[in-house]
């Protein structure tokens, strides 16, 4: 569910850039020129989060820490090491 | 007085104003202990406790800290000195 | 998509413009800027051209500046910048005021420099007579002493006579420093040893009077015995160049002679400082109007040319010129015509004529700031035939893009931005920048890609989690550490196991627990690869789909059958399925699955897969595992692989047989008395005149050509993984071996170590991160552009368009 509100969310954001990004630049005379700019940012942009955000979906390793990160990993991101 | 070109004294500017902003920032990425500059620490491999590790990276922490506002207020320092050439050097070619 | 999408639509014009008007007309014409002429007199000769006297005449009046402007280099007067009011053309009436002002300075410069040489020679004289007597000084005490009376007067005519023989004559004089050698072996020579000389080199050098140039002199005093050796030594002296003077003997009538010579020298001085100061009071009023009117001299010159290029009516009323002209600038041209037939009254007004052509127009991209550096890049690869769709529109994102995802970088896209605004921000003010050498121009003409590629590369950084090689933790790390105390404490590292550690997923980018990681790179390399892969499938489609736009255009309907649908079918079948593979692999396979074929041991590589498919080839999966990732997958694809092959004889036969076809049924429409010509030269563009053997053989190499290329373009973005790599390696090096130094050092010396390395660390940063890396990663995008994605659909056949305009000719010359 998550996911799928991330992915939701990411995507409405890009759209509404490719849409409304333009309305920034409506004084230059080159409209086409700044809608088909807006439009292939929003595109790539999206494309390339996507990307990173899907492979990290259903990660099939995970990652190698040594010791002394762990700890402080621990430490830092509030999951103190369970004692035993 | 003038002991530097402008560009010398240009390169000085940029890259003083880069270190304090960037030293300032990891200083305070130190002191709030930040995991991503774990690596930069001056740690041990081992250590026998969590306790012994935790204190030890703290003061690590703090060290480096200091050390980095330190040393952008080494960067203020060479900021003036490079601020007041480039001055000197920018009225030098407007006369 | 007006503007860049196509080049602007051309017509060719005839022009018919008054004799009278003809220079006013075009004067207007080259301010507009928007009219290429087209040689109408190419048979004739640059010599028995119309308006040749004209163009000689400015050729004098450029040649009197050039001599006036080097006279005023010399003497260290600013010539005035003028950007900002330029001169229109004169009108040929006040050219004539010009030419005879410029004739006045000129004859006034060469008489003041011809004046100049002969006092300066005439100081020259002086300046060596006084040297002589003065050194001659020493020369002389020993004989006084002696009191051998020696000719008094021994350069003058008149002492011949009291010349006795049997006493010591002399001359004195000066010589050039290199040659008192051979010219003292030569006396001794000629005179067998009997002459005697004496030197003494002058300290300081001399002026050359004409160059300017300082010379090293010797002051010398030949004595001898007699007049016959005396003429022969007189004979030595003008061989070597040596100027001799009057010495007289006695001490006092030289001193009287020194005073003399002081003061008509400083008289010389005084005349020479005052020509001095004319001629650069001269020089400063000249130079004020200096560069407008080397402007107005220029654009006189280029208008005169372009009249060249006119021809003459028959019955010699009116001059008739062939231009092409953007239809939209028609009403420009219109209005320009009609203004420079006003400015001279003529009742007559100049017209202008579209006139129907076979030939194909220049191309014309309308540029402004931000696009022109895109459109260079396109054009640097070649100009793009006429109406053929323009790649620099999709340049302008997708090339900073894949800039980007070599260079992301939060941190080194920062710097880039910075250096780029800085630049798009004082661009009036650097515009003027005239002489900052080749690299700066090309770094301020692409200022907007500078700082476009630091935008993207910002994003890419953010996405990949890099800032300076270090991550950001902004939404909180999904992956959590599970392990107790006594696990952590005796393993020197441990790898957290996917399935229960992560929770979620990191929203936006890398989560910042791989920075950290030993494997990152093993899990970076995957996902770096698969991305590349996806994005130059994605770019690649794109490219082939553009042709399709290509053939409605031109409209060779046939061709978007016979050449399109093979392509993008063969690109989709294979690679668009792989990426497909990809995407379904991120999808079904995961850790906290139960069910044995879907965990990560059973994950299979894409790659193996697709080299599996390619072969029709099998490979043992391991125990429990599924061979496919769903069910139906090897008919699929060996349907996909099937359906491709037959795409490869499709591309190879299809277009030679449908203009075999085309032209069977022309030649029988011809034959049956129809003039079918015109509308089938749309359809078989460019081949009516080629035999059918050569075009199996064009169709062949293009066929194998996309065959192969789409392979080994597949494979060749794969640099975006390389690069993107390596320069995230390079930057985590760079960080450990040089900053982290600095920073782990401990104690009082910690800080200013740090200090110091940090200040190498910027440099390192900027020369090989920024600089070096940016430089290589800016070329690889420039090549997956050119040759990846244009070769899909751009000929790049056309010629540019080349307008008269008299700005271009002002930033031409400045350039040279």
């Amino acid at each position: 569910m998550e996911v799928l509100l991330t992915i939701i969310f990411f995507t409405i954001f890009w759209a509404v850039v490719a849409k409304y990004g333009p309305i920034l630049f409506t004084k230059q005379p080159h409209d086409d020129l700044v809608r088909c700019i807006f439009l292939l940012t929003a595109v790539v942009c999206w494309l390339f989060w996507l990307c990173c955000y899907l492979a990290q979906l259903n990660p099939l390793l995970g990652p190698k820490l040594n010791g002394n990160t762990i700890r402080i990993i621990a430490s830092s991101w509030g999951n103190p090491i369970k004692e035993g | 007085m003038k002991i530097c070109g402008p560009k010398l004294s240009l390169c000085g500017l940029i890259i003083s104003v880069w270190g304090i902003v960037q030293l300032v920032l990891m200083g305070l990425f130190f002191y709030i202990n930040s995991v991503a500059l774990i690596e930069d620490l001056p740690l041990e491999e081992e250590y026998h406790s969590l306790e012994d590790f935790y204190a030890a990276a703290n003061r690590a922490y703090n060290q480096n800290a200091y050390n980095c506002w330190i040393a952008a207020c080494i960067y203020v320092l060479t900021l003036l000195l490079s601020a007041q050439q480039f001055y000197m050097n920018s009225r030098v070619t407007a006369n | 998509m007006g503007d860049m999408f196509r080049s602007e639509e051309m017509a060719l014009c005839q022009m018919f413009i008054q004799p009278e008007a003809a220079y006013t007309s075009v004067s207007e014409l080259g301010e507009t800027g928007c009219v290429q002429f087209r040689d109408l007199n190419v048979n004739v000769n640059a010599f028995q051209r119309k308006f040749v006297t004209e163009v000689r005449r400015c050729d004098e009046l450029e040649r009197k500046i050039r001599y006036i402007e080097t006279e005023i280099k010399k003497d260290g007067i600013v010539l005035p910048d003028i950007q900002d009011d330029i001169p229109r053309a004169p009108n040929p009436r006040e050219i004539i005021d010009l030419e005879a002002h410029l004739e006045k300075t000129e004859s006034e410069m060469i008489e003041l420099a011809q004046n100049e040489v002969n006092m300066k020679s005439n100081y020259l004289e002086l300046t060596e007579l006084r040297k002589v007597l003065e050194n001659t000084q020493g020369f002389f005490s020993d004989q006084e002493v002696l009191n051998l009376d020696s000719s008094n007067r021994a350069g003058g005519d008149n002492d011949a006579a009291a010349q006795h023989r049997g006493r010591l004559g002399f001359v004195a004089g000066v010589i050039n420093r290199e040659r008192v050698f051979a010219f003292e072996r030569m006396l001794w020579r000629i005179s067998r040893g009997n002459v005697f000389l004496k030197r003494s080199d002058l300290d300081e050098p001399l002026n050359d009077p004409a160059t300017g140039h300082p010379i090293y002199k010797t002051v010398f005093v030949a004595f001898f015995q007699g007049e016959q050796l005396k003429n022969r030594i007189k004979k030595v002296c003008t061989g070597f160049h040596a100027s001799l003077y009057p010495c007289p003997s006695s001490h006092n009538e030289r001193e009287e002679m020194v005073r003399n010579v002081r003061t008509r020298l400083e008289d010389l001085k005084l005349v020479l400082s005052q020509t001095e100061d004319h001629r650069s009071r001269v020089l400063a009023t000249v130079s004020k109007n200096l560069p407008s009117w080397s402007i107005m001299v220029k654009k006189m010159k280029a208008i005169y040319h372009t009249l060249n290029l006119f021809n003459m009516d028959v019955t010699k009323k009116c001059l008739i010129g062939e231009c092409w002209v953007p239809t939209n600038d028609l009403p420009v041209v219109q209005k320009a015509l009609s203004d420079g037939s006003a400015a001279v009254g003529s009742t007559i007004p100049s017209f202008l004529n579209v006139i129907d052509t076979n030939e194909q127009p220049p191309t014309f991209n309308r540029t402004n700031k931000f696009t022109r550096g895109f459109q260079n890049l396109i054009d640097a690869y070649g100009v793009a035939s006429y109406r053929e769709c323009n790649p620099a529109l999709y340049t302008c994102i997708t090339f900073p893009f894949l800039f980007a995802v070599m260079f992301g970088d939060l941190g080194h896209g920062l710097i880039l931005v910075l250096f780029g605004a800085w630049m798009v921000l004082c661009e009036r003010k650097l515009a003027r920048i005239r002489n900052g050498g080749e690299i700066w121009n090309i770094f301020f003409g692409g200022r907007y890609i500078i700082l476009l590629m630091g935008l993207f590369a910002m994003y890419t950084g953010l996405v990949y989690n890099d800032v300076f090689s270090k991550s950001m933790n902004l939404f909180g790390s999904r992956w959590f550490n599970n392990y107790n105390t006594s696990t952590v404490l005796t393993n020197p590292n441990l790898q957290l196991p996917p399935n229960s550690s992560a929770v979620g997923v990191y929203p936006f980018g890398m989560d910042p627990v791989w920075q950290l990681a030993d494997n990152k790179i093993i899990f970076l390399n995957s996902f770096k690869m698969k991305l590349s892969i996806i994005f130059g499938v994605l770019h690649m489609v794109f490219g082939v789909c553009m042709s399709v736009v290509n053939f409605t255009h031109f409209k060779r309907y046939a061709s978007i059958f016979l050449e399109f649908v093979p392509q993008i079918l063969f690109l989709l079948l294979l690679f668009g399925y792989m990426v497909f593979m990809m995407f379904f692999k991120w999808f079904s396979y995961n850790a906290r699955t139960s069910f044995q074929p879907e965990t990560p041991g059973c994950a299979p590589s894409v790659l193996i897969m697709f080299i599996n498919m390619m072969l029709f080839k099998n490979t043992e999966p391991p125990k429990g595992c599924n061979e496919f990732m769903f069910e139906s997958q090897p008919q699929l694809q060996k349907a996909f692989v099937l359906i491709a092959l037959c795409c490869i004889p499709w591309m190879l036969l299809g277009k030679p047989l449908y203009i075999k076809f085309t032209r069977k049924n022309k030649a029988h429409a011809n034959h049956n008395g129809f003039s079918g010509n015109e509308e089938n030269a749309g359809g078989a563009h460019g081949h009516d005149d080629e035999p059918m053997s050569e075009i199996y053989i064009h169709q062949a190499i293009h066929t194998i050509e996309y065959v192969l290329s789409t392979i080994s373009h597949t494979a060749s973005y794969l640099r975006l993984w390389a690069l993107s790599l390596a320069h995230a390696q390079l930057s985590e090096v760079l960080w450990q071996m040089v900053l982290s130094l600095g920073l782990k050092m401990s104690g009082v010396g910690g800080a200013i170590g740090l200090f110091i390395i940090f200040g190498a660390w910027c440099l390192f940063t900027l020369a090989i991160l920024v600089l070096m890396e940016g430089l290589s990663a800016f070329l690889h995008t420039l090549r997956l552009h050119w040759v990846e994605f244009m070769s899909k659909f751009y000929e790049g056949m056309g010629y540019a368009f080349q307008p008269f305009s008299f700005k271009a000719i002002l930033d031409g010359e400045e350039e040279e």
